[in-house]
C-alpha cells in the first residue's frame, strides 16, 4: 500500500522558517510531507500564532477552510477550540513536532501506520512533555468515542473540499443554518446526563461583552469603543448603530471562544459620530481582498446576529425549558438573521403561553431551532421563562388545525419554493 | 372551487400595488389613474378602484390578491372585497404625517375580517425617514387590542413580502406545514 501525504500550507511564517520546515519535512520516514501554497489543496496549515496581526489571518482562514486541520506554533499558551487544532509550544522540537505531525496524519487518514513504523519510541519524559504542549479541543467523551473506521476517513477526504467563499453576504444567509442554529439533534430532555449539551454560558463570550458594550451607551448617552482582540466595534445606542472595522468574517469565530481578556470599553463622545464612517471606510481601503463586507449594523439586527452565533442552536445556562415562555411581540424578522421555523414558532408563542419542550413538540421541530430563536429573542429583550407561578400548573396543548389548512399549506408550499429560488435577503 | 383571497390595504403610497406585483404569477390588473386630488402630494398615480393579482398554487387553484383603493373615500368597497379573505396585509408608509393613526385607522375599519381571519402588518419606507420606531407600532397594534406580526418591508422585494404572508398563515395556523 502506498503512504499517503500530507499537503502543508503555512501562515504567519516567514520564508527562512519555512525552508527549514521543509528539509524537516523530507527527514520524516513514515509518510510524506508536501509544502503548498494554496490553501484549499492543503490538509494542514502551520501557523505561527506570534506573527504581526496573525489573529485576523487565522481566523479568515478557519472560515474560509474550515475542514483544515491547523497546527497553532506559539510562544503564548494558546486555548484549542477547534477539533482540527492542534497546539505546539515554541521552541519546537523535532521529535515533538513528529510525533504530533503523526497524530494528525492519523487523525487525517484514519491510520496507526506510524506507530507502528516508529523505530524508537520517543522517551517516558518526552512523551509528557508532549502531552503537556499539545491541545485539541476533544472533550474526555468525545475522545472515548469509537473512532470511525479507516474506509470512513478514506471517504471523507476523497469528497470535494468545501471551501467557502465566503462574504458578508453568504454568511447571513440562511443556507449556512449550522453557523446560527448549531448541528445538536435533539436530545432527551428527561436525560441529566444529555442536558449540558443544550446549554451555553453567555458569560464569557462575544454576546455578553456586547450587551455590556450597547448598556454603556445606552448609559452613558455616549458612543462606546469596544476593542476585543485587536478588532474594534462601536456602539451608538443614541442612532441605534453598531459599526465595527471587521466583517462578519472576522467577528463570527470571535464568537467561538472565551473572551477573559483582552478587552477594553472606551468612552466616545457623540462628536466622534462623524468620524466613524471615516475609519471603516479606510480601513475598507487598507483590506487585501477589499471585500464588501458589512461593517455597519442596525443595533437590534446585530446583537440578533452574535447571539445566534454564540449560542448555535442552544440555550442560556439555567433556563426552564419545562416552564412557560412568553413572547412579548414578533421579532422583525424580514431584518434579523434567519433561523428556519422562526415565523412558526413566533406565530405559536404570540398564540399561547408554550414551554420550550412543547414548542419544539407542538411543531414537530428540531429543538435547536426552538432554543436559537428563543436565544437571540431573549438577548434582544423579547422573550423570557414566565416568572408567573401560575403558569407551572399551564399546560399547552398543540395548536388545532384551521378549516383551510389544505389551502394555507398550499400558499406556504408555493411561497417558500419560490423564495428558495430567489436571492435572499441580508441582514440590514 | 373556493375563491380565496388575501387582501392588501393601506393608505396612499404604501406599497399595496407594488406588493402585488411582486407577489403575483401575472402582470396584476391595476387601475391607478393620475391622482387630481389630495393624494397627488404623496403618489402622482393612485388605484381609484383595486388592484388585483393571482398566485397559482400546486392544482391548479389560485388564490387572489386584491388591493384595496387607498383613498378612504373608497371604503364601501372594502366590504365586499373581504368575502371569501383568508387574511389582511396591511402595509403602513413609515414617512406619513401619522402613520400610528393610519394604523389605528385601517384596523379599526377592518375590525370584523381581522377578528374572523387574522392580519400581518408591513412598514413600508423605514429606510427614509423613520418616523415612528417598531416598537411604537407594536405598543398601538397591542393598545388597539390587535395580534399578528409587524415586519419592516420593502414592497419590491419578494422575500420581505413572502415573509409577510407567511406571518400571517402562521398566525391562522400556526401548526401549518408546507405541503413540499
Amino acid at each position: 500500500m502506498t503512504t499517503k501525504s500530507i499537503n502543508i500550507s503555512f501562515l504567519g511564517i516567514d520564508e527562512r522558517s519555512k525552508s527549514a520546515y521543509e528539509i524537516f519535512f523530507k527527514g520524516i520516514k513514515h509518510f510524506k510531507c508536501h509544502p503548498v501554497d494554496d490553501y484549499g489543496k492543503a490538509q494542514l496549515c502551520l501557523v505561527d500564532m506570534d506573527a504581526y496581526n496573525i489573529q485576523q489571518d487565522y481566523a479568515e482562514l478557519i472560515l474560509n477552510y474550515p475542514d483544515l486541520y491547523v497546527l497553532i506554533l506559539s510562544l503564548n499558551e494558546f486555548s484549542c477550540t477547534r477539533e482540527q487544532e492542534f497546539f505546539i509550544r515554541k521552541p519546537v522540537k523535532r521529535d515533538q513536532l513528529e510525533q504530533l505531525l503523526n497524530e494528525i496524519y492519523q487523525s487525517i487518514f484514519g491510520k496507526t501506520v506510524a506507530k507502528r513504523q516508529l523505530i524508537s519510541p520517543p522517551p517516558a519524559e518526552l512523551k509528557t512533555d508532549i502531552k503537556d504542549s499539545v491541545q485539541s479541543t476533544k472533550t474526555p467523551a468525545e475522545k472515548a468515542k469509537p473512532v470511525p473506521n479507516s474506509d470512513e476517513k478514506v471517504v471523507s477526504i476523497k469528497e470535494p473540499r468545501k471551501v467557502s467563499t465566503a462574504n458578508a453576504a453568504k454568511l447571513l444567509k440562511v443556507e449556512n443554518e449550522e453557523h446560527f442554529v448549531g448541528e445538536q439533534s435533539d436530545i432527551d430532555l428527561k436525560n441529566p446526563a444529555e442536558l449540558e449539551k443544550i446549554y451555553y454560558d453567555p458569560g464569557h463570550l462575544l454576546q455578553s461583552i456586547v450587551d455590556k458594550a450597547i448598556m454603556k451607551s445606552r448609559e452613558e448617552k455616549q458612543i462606546i469603543q469596544l476593542d476585543v482582540l485587536n478588532n474594534t466595534f462601536y456602539f451608538d445606542y443614541e442612532e441605534q448603530k453598531v459599526y465595527s472595522t471587521v466583517g462578519p468574517g472576522i467577528i463570527r469565530p470571535l464568537c467561538l471562544v472565551h473572551h477573559d481578556k483582552n478587552i477594553s470599553y472606551t468612552t466616545r463622545a457623540n462628536t466622534y459620530r462623524d468620524k466613524l464612517h471615516e475609519i471603516i471606510q479606510s480601513n475598507k481601503n487598507k483590506s487585501i481582498k477589499k471585500t464588501l463586507e458589512k461593517q455597519s449594523w442596525n443595533m437590534e439586527s446585530f446583537m440578533w446576529l452574535i447571539t445566534l452565533w454564540c449560542s448555535r442552536g442552544r440555550i442560556p445556562q439555567g433556563t426552564d425549558f419545562n416552564h412557560p415562555i412568553y413572547l412579548m411581540q414578533w421579532p422583525n424578522l424580514t431584518r434579523l438573521a434567519s433561523i428556519p421555523n422562526a415565523l412558526r414558532i413566533a406565530a405559536l408563542l404570540r398564540d399561547r403561553r408554550c414551554s420550550l419542550s412543547s414548542v419544539a413538540r407542538h411543531l414537530n421541530i428540531e429543538q435547536r431551532y426552538v432554543f436559537a430563536f428563543f436565544s437571540a429573542c431573549k438577548a434582544i429583550g423579547l422573550a423570557n421563562v414566565s416568572k408567573r407561578k401560575a403558569d407551572k400548573l399551564f399546560v399547552s396543548e398543540k395548536p388545532e388545525k384551521n378549516k383551510n389548512q389544505s389551502i394555507l399549506s398550499k400558499i406556504l408550499t408555493r411561497l417558500v419554493s419560490f423564495s428558495d429560488k430567489s436571492s435572499m435577503n441580508e441582514i440590514a | 372551487m373556493n375563491d380565496f383571497k388575501i387582501l392588501f390595504a393601506g393608505p396612499v403610497g404604501s406599497g399595496k400595488t407594488t406588493a402585488i406585483d411582486t407577489l403575483s404569477d401575472e402582470p396584476p390588473v391595476c387601475t391607478n389613474q393620475n391622482a387630481s386630488d389630495m393624494t397627488r402630494v404623496r403618489k402622482s398615480e393612485t388605484t381609484v378602484a383595486l388592484d388585483y393579482g393571482t398566485m397559482t398554487l400546486d392544482g391548479k387553484e389560485k388564490i387572489h390578491l386584491y388591493g384595496t383603493p387607498g383613498q378612504e373615500r373608497f371604503d364601501f368597497m372594502w366590504d365586499i372585497l373581504t368575502k371569501n379573505g383568508l387574511g389582511l396585509i396591511l402595509l403602513l408608509d413609515n414617512t406619513r404625517k401619522d402613520p400610528l393613526h393610519d394604523m389605528a385607522f385601517f384596523l379599526q375599519s377592518f375590525k370584523d375580517y381581522i377578528n374572523k381571519s387574522a392580519v400581518a402588518i408591513g412598514i413600508t419606507q423605514t429606510d427614509i425617514v423613520p418616523l415612528a420606531k417598531m416598537d411604537s407600532y407594536h405598543r398601538k397594534m397591542k393598545q388597539l387590542g390587535f395580534k399578528g406580526a409587524i415586519f419592516e418591508v420593502d414592497a419590491r422585494s419578494f422575500n420581505d413580502m413572502s415573509h409577510i404572508v407567511q406571518a400571517l398563515l402562521f398566525t391562522i395556523d400556526p401548526g401549518l406545514e408546507s405541503t413540499a
